[in-house]
């Protein structure tokens, strides 16, 4: 009997099975995220439903040992989740807590990380969400 | 004086006496004389002098294997200095060696063992474009007494 080797299917099958864990595990991280941006920054006044609809997956793609996903943001021009996530130091004027415009003064720095927290608390649910649409791909 | 890591005050207040008086090999100057003692603690005061840096733990996990009193948090250091880049990347380097291979066994081990530094690009006009930082993480390990007095205790 002649063997033939189903090796190549096996393969592809695990890797479109990892594929679709990956991009399930991150949408679960993506909703944490946007979660977290619903209370606002400070004020509130500065997430709008814009920013958080701009909370996206990136593309799967390699990295030296395996596959990855990012979950990231559309909004980059301008970068205002960047600079929240990693802290900035308005403009003069860009912010007048309470004071009015004539004296408003500069604020020494302003940071609201909402992206580190929220991938703590999806970490555990993301990670069951690979588990599971892994096994459910490769049934 | 010896390091207390009996609340998350003292446990910062160390680190931020290391950052400050950590003596860099050659004599050159202390993050004390170079951030005239601005190490903030999650916010800032708005009369602030530059150069300052602002300090975080993040991440103050911990996991069963440890009986969750292994905590790996990153302290989080932002340093802020205006237009000088120089300046702020000598800030940056001190802290590095600071940081780096700190241990202290004195009251609760904590020690660091790696590091990410980045500079954060200016901004655009909601920003003071003048206003140059850096964000270096450091890993670090922490059994503070917070968590470790109850081991071997019988539950309450």
């Amino acid at each position: 009997m002649a063997y033939r080797s189903n090796l190549p299917n096996t393969i592809a099958r695990v890797n479109r099975a990892r594929d679709a864990a990956l991009i399930a595990a991150a949408e679960v991280v993506r909703t944490a995220v946007k979660d977290e941006h619903r209370g606002g920054y400070t004020s509130g006044l500065f997430v709008t439903g814009n920013e958080i609809s701009k909370i996206v997956l990136g593309e799967l793609r390699n990295y030296p040992g395996g596959r990855e996903i990012s979950v990231t943001t559309a909004q980059v021009d301008p970068p205002y989740p960047f600079w929240w996530a990693t802290g900035f130091v308005p403009a003069r004027g860009v912010f007048s807590p309470g004071l009015g415009p004539n004296t408003q003064g500069p604020v020494a720095m302003m940071k609201v990380d909402h992206w580190t927290p929220a991938a703590a608390k999806s970490a555990s649910g993301a990670r069951a969400e690979y588990d599971r649409v892994y096994a459910m791909e490769l049934a | 004086m010896p390091t207390s890591t009996l609340t998350t005050k003292e446990i910062v207040r160390a680190i931020q006496t290391r950052l400050l008086d950590f003596a860099p090999l050659g004599g050159a100057a202390s993050l004390r004389t170079l951030l005239g003692g601005r190490v903030y603690y999650v916010t800032v005061p708005n009369t602030a002098q530059f150069p300052y840096a602002v300090m975080r733990l993040t991440g103050r996990s911990s996991s069963a294997q440890h009986r969750g009193v292994r905590e790996t948090p990153d302290v989080e250091l932002t340093i802020w200095h205006r237009e000088d880049v120089w300046a702020l990347e000598a800030i940056a380097d001190t802290a590095d060696q600071a940081m780096l291979g700190w241990k202290d066994t004195s009251a609760g081990v904590m020690f660091a063992q790696h590091r990410h530094r980045n500079p954060i690009p200016p901004g655009g006009t909601e920003t003071d474009r003048t206003v140059i930082g850096i964000l270096c993480r450091y890993p670090v390990v922490l059994w503070p007494t917070l968590l470790t007095r109850y081991i071997g205790a019988s539950a309450a």
